[in-house]
């Protein structure tokens, strides 16, 4: 075992010597410092391709239209993309609009992250002030709580579509209480719930986590200087633990925020592409089936709601980041 | 093994001139140390002659070759650092391979070589520990090893006693000498210890707010500083000064009057002395000689050694306080009035326009 | 006397806090556990099995048995007889509320029995084939081939990208260099979602659409793992880099030689998300992927729900093969990742 390592290592070796040898070359030429150019190139190649690339692409698509592909075989439409996106009777009604289903993922996804941040924030909090206080098994607990959160949101769909299902445990549950048979995923409202449902239980372990180490963070002599006061835990809670979590959990649920508003897998496999009828459409689903799977591709219609969004996601990034600064002073 | 030559070095970062116009001569197999007060520039010089660093202007030869554009390697140079810099994932033996490895040398050659100086080091019960397992002192032993193997032309050394404590570092101050006797290597040799300096060093530069003070042996500095910041900097406890006034000029010296003393009269040379300038007066505290009359000083303090005392006062009308050094014990209380005498062939004279030293007159 | 015993019990008893506590962890654990665990045990159900309801816990099968004088294996019943004797039959036939069974001990006679008096054995068994039929039948074997391939690469080429870029902005002066990192930090918050047109009209540009590089090269330069791993480096001294100048090692050595090894807890914290990232990506395939011969599991997995939705059993035995991994190496690193998590604060 050993020694197949060592031989490994030694055929690694090799092979890098022989990267080696241009780089030298290189070294020779441009002096020791700018060969952090190297080092950053094919880093920055990926980004510039993947990442920097798309984003300007994405406004110039904003403002085209037609079904092709390549930006030149594109006519250019000015705002016309955004008007018909913005096009309403009504934004509280979104049949009265040019795109109601675009306006309906909106109605979605506002409250969809309303409820699902509130009640993360909340549940996410109270289980970190609960392991907080554990002095045995926080480690365990920890864990268990947190393990939901690296599964893959085809797997959390699944499991809980089945656990769901007509046949599933839970019907069976709830006819053993006297209830009556559900089909929860076909229903507009129960369906609503359980998307939210699963998304918090889903994601709350990450945010446990964070409010955790905020928790760990406030230094343990105020609470003993209460205790010394006799000050009870449930008044420790409100007096000391929330006010000083506060900048803490606003740019945690601003976090939450951000995310939310770009749900899609777990529920798009959940409720299978956003059912019943588009009781769970929200806009990253819109944006998906805009470009990729609808008759025809409207790459420009879908890039300017990505803009749309891109532009709401960057103000709550802001105002993460100006909290975020604000809670280190 | 190489000779050095630093030409109007200068060095710039962005746009704070750290090196002014820098201009050193190193013979061949020399002992210089550079030394100065923390931050003066001395760890910035030897980085430029090392190559980690580039000059702005000027030239750096070794041996008659200019080597500005050559990486340390190619100026085979080694180096020992303040931190050792040991690769803490490697054995003591890698650590001593690793650079004659990357020189793509023979097996058996760099075997051999690491055996020598491991040998030569003590090193060899050590060889697979990896360098957190060292003591101190051992791992300085080992980045002393990484130098000594790679058989370079000039070693560096940048404060490499700094970390270790008071025993082991005047043991290791005559292991470094000794080693420089046996190998008879260029070195160079930055330090803000000036005993180190003084007692290690053939050469000794001054280095001060990016330039050169003086360069000199040893001894020299110590008895002929070039000027106030050298005459200070060397020699502990410091040298003592008074402000005065030139009150005569001849060609056997200047004659001083200050608050203590009066109408003295020193053999330096006079020919920018003018009558009326101000000067500092020097004199190190080993030069006071008590007496039954002179200058009166009020012991405030006193540490008594056994075999020799330092005796701490106030002059009358100085504002500094003066330190004597005698050599052997001297039985006082504080608070006692002793009289002191200065000879006037060991007593320095600074212009206080230029911190220039007038030039002795040897006898 | 009074203050003594006053906190001892204080001491001893729970109080209602506590309580809460531990009923808030007891109810958030069967949350969290009974879902997975419900799936886990239906995925080594029989098809059969899987679909009737009531659902029973534990995975069973009937139990059948070869008797004398049949071709074809009988099912075993247990027959409550009206005197209260309890016998094992098999069933032969079964008409309306008659049933005909044969005593197992004695096949030779057939008794008439009505079918309330009978109920059918059940064994515990665990039907293994729910997992190696999709392997076989299906092509699953493509899928955990592919996100494999992709899981590996991706990861490699992430901790080497990445250690490059963090190596070059914590180690090095070059112009711009503030600038990059700034650039490359902005990113950190956009997501996917914001540009999945354009980048995907950027992999049809490279001829990569529908090709697991498309998938792999698009995610490869991270701006998480290039921040986590320059925090790392920037602790690492400049000495020991010069030290390596010095012992005439070139840049590209160095970083081969001393930075990468010394960066291993970084490495290794970097390479276990990385692993779990591209095990479960879904969104980014999803657009990239469109022959079945390319899928990945998690892509796979979604399509074939969604094209035989009644399978039930194959689809939570697949289900259980792709949250496997992610547990093991969860249950293995479980401090690392809640660590890392913790310390950096991403996922």
């Amino acid at each position: 075992m050993k020694n197949l390592s060592a031989f490994l290592f030694s055929i690694l070796d090799k092979f890098m010597r022989f990267i080696e040898l241009p780089t030298v070359y290189l070294q020779k030429k441009i002096g020791v410092q700018r060969m952090g150019y190297l080092f950053v190139a094919p880093n920055m190649v990926l980004f510039s391709l993947f990442v920097f690339l798309p984003v300007g692409l994405a406004i110039a698509y904003a403002f085209t239209g037609g079904t092709n592909m390549l930006i030149w075989d594109r006519p250019f439409i000015g705002f016309e993309n955004f008007s018909r996106l913005l096009n309403c009777g009504s934004y509280m009604d979104p049949a009265s609009c040019e795109f109601d289903l675009f306006w309906t993922a909106i109605h979605n996804t506002w409250w969809y992250t309303l409820l699902n941040a509130t009640g993360t924030l909340v549940m996410a909090l109270i289980t970190a002030v609960v392991l907080n206080r554990l002095t045995k098994g926080k480690a365990l607990f920890r864990s268990i709580f947190f393990y939901p959160v690296l599964l893959s949101p085809v797997v959390v769909g699944l499991i809980w579509k089945w656990f769901l299902a007509r046949d599933g445990l839970l019907n069976s549950l709830v006819l053993d209480l006297g209830g009556e048979r559900t089909i929860f995923l076909l229903e507009v409202w129960w369906s609503r719930f359980w998307v939210v449902y699963v998304s918090i239980w889903f994601h709350m372990g990450f945010f446990t986590l964070i409010i955790l180490a905020g928790l760990q963070a406030i230094p343990r002599d105020i609470y003993e200087a209460a205790k010394v006061d006799g000050t009870s835990e449930w008044r420790q809670f409100w007096r000391i633990t929330l006010p000083l979590l506060t900048p803490n959990l606003l740019v945690v649920a601003v976090l939450l925020l951000i995310r939310s508003v770009q749900v899609f897998d777990e529920a798009w496999v959940l409720t299978d592409g956003g059912g019943p009828g588009t009781a769970n459409t929200f806009i990253v689903q819109f944006i998906y089936q805009t470009a990729f799977s609808s008759e025809v591709r409207l790459y420009g219609l879908a890039s300017a709601a990505s803009v749309l969004m891109g532009l709401a996601l960057l103000a709550l990034t802001l105002i993460q980041v100006w909290l975020a600064k604000k809670a280190e002073y | 093994m190489a000779a050095i030559q630093l030409k109007n070095l200068h060095k710039r970062y962005e746009s704070i001139d750290v090196m002014h116009h820098v201009n050193v001569d190193i013979e061949d197999g020399e002992f210089v140390a550079l030394v100065g007060p923390s931050g003066c520039g001395k760890s910035t010089l030897l980085r430029l002659i090392s190559g980690l660093e580039d000059i702005t202007s000027g030239e750096i030869l070794f041996d008659g070759k200019v080597v500005n554009r050559l990486s340390p390697a190619e100026r085979e140079i080694a180096m020992v650092f303040q931190s050792y810099a040991l690769y803490p994932h490697m054995t003591v033996k890698k650590n001593l391979s690793f650079g004659l490895e990357n020189l793509n040398m023979d097996r058996a050659i760099i075997e051999e070589r690491i055996q020598k100086a491991a040998k030569l080091l003590d090193l060899l019960p050590y060889m697979d520990r990896k360098p957190r397992a060292l003591s101190g002192g051992q791992r300085q032993r080992v980045a002393i090893g990484r130098a000594i193997v790679r058989n370079p032309k000039v070693f560096l050394f940048d404060e490499p006693l700094s970390n270790l404590d008071a025993k082991l570092r005047v043991q290791t101050r005559g292991e470094i000498t000794k080693l420089h006797k046996k190998l008879n290597t260029t070195m160079i040799y930055v330090t803000h210890d000036q005993v180190e300096a003084m007692t290690m060093a053939e050469k000794i530069v001054v280095v001060n707010a990016g330039k050169i003070e003086q360069v000199g042996k040893p001894l020299d500095l110590f008895e002929r500083p070039a000027n106030r910041f050298v005459a200070e900097f060397i020699g502990s406890p410091k040298m003592n000064m008074f402000k005065s006034k030139i009150t005569n000029v001849s060609d056997s010296g200047i004659e001083v009057t200050s608050n203590t003393i009066d109408h003295f009269c020193i053999p330096v040379a006079s020919e920018n002395a003018k009558i009326g300038d101000s000067v500092t007066l020097g004199v190190r505290p080993s030069h006071i000689e008590i007496a039954e009359s002179g200058i009166p000083l009020e012991i405030t303090q006193l540490e008594c050694m056994g075999h020799e005392t330092f005796i701490y006062g106030s002059l009358k009308g100085e504002s500094e306080d003066l330190v004597a050094h005698l050599p052997h014990h001297f039985e006082a209380e504080i608070g006692d009035t002793i009289y002191l005498r200065f000879s006037s062939q060991f007593m320095h004279v600074f212009c206080d326009k230029t911190d220039q030293a007038f030039k002795r007159i040897e006898s | 006397m009074l203050k003594f015993l006053t906190r001892t019990r204080h001491h001893g008893k729970m109080d209602i806090t506590d309580i809460l506590s531990w009923l808030w962890l007891t109810l958030g654990t069967a949350v969290i556990a009974i879902p997975i665990a419900w799936a886990m045990l239906s995925s080594l159900k029989t098809e059969a099995e899987v679909n009737s309801f009531p659902p029973s816990l534990i995975p069973q099968s009937t139990v059948n048995t070869q008797v004398e004088g049949y071709d074809k294996d009988l099912s075993v019943w247990k027959w409550t007889q009206p005197n209260g004797e309890i016998k094992n039959v098999a069933l032969v036939r079964r008409i309306g509320i008659k049933a005909t069974v044969v005593d197992i001990d004695n096949p030779e006679k057939t008794l008439q029995v009505p079918t309330s008096e009978i109920t059918q054995l059940k064994d515990v068994n665990f039907q293994w084939q729910n997992y190696t039929d999709p392997l076989e039948r299906f092509d699953f074997f493509t899928y955990i081939n592919n996100t494999v391939f992709v899981t590996v690469v991706a990861t490699i080429l992430t901790l080497l990208l990445n250690s490059m870029a963090a190596f070059a902005l914590s180690k090095y002066k070059f112009r711009g260099k503030n600038a990059i990192f700034m650039l490359i930090l902005s990113t950190l918050m956009l997501p996917l979602s914001v540009i999945m047109v354009p980048a995907f009209i950027v992999i049809v540009g490279l001829n990569l659409a529908d090709n697991l590089w498309g998938v792999i090269f698009a995610t490869v330069a991270t701006p998480t793992g290039v921040f986590m791993l320059r925090q790392y480096m920037l602790t690492i001294p400049d000495d020991l880099i010069e030290a390596a100048r010095v012992d005439a090692a070139s840049e590209f050595r160095i970083y081969w030689r001393i930075v990468l090894p010394l960066c291993a807890p970084a490495l290794a914290v970097l390479a276990i998300f990385s692993v779990i990232w591209r095990w479960n990506d879904f969104l980014w395939p999803l657009i990239v992927l469109s022959s079945p011969e390319n899928y990945t599991l998690q892509i796979g997995l979604n399509a074939f729900q969604g094209q035989f939705s009644v399978e039930w059993h194959y689809i939570l035995a697949m289900t259980v093969i792709a949250l496997i991994p992610v547990t093991i190496v969860f249950l293995v690193l479980q401090k690392y990742i809640t660590e890392g998590v913790a310390g950096s604060g991403v996922k």
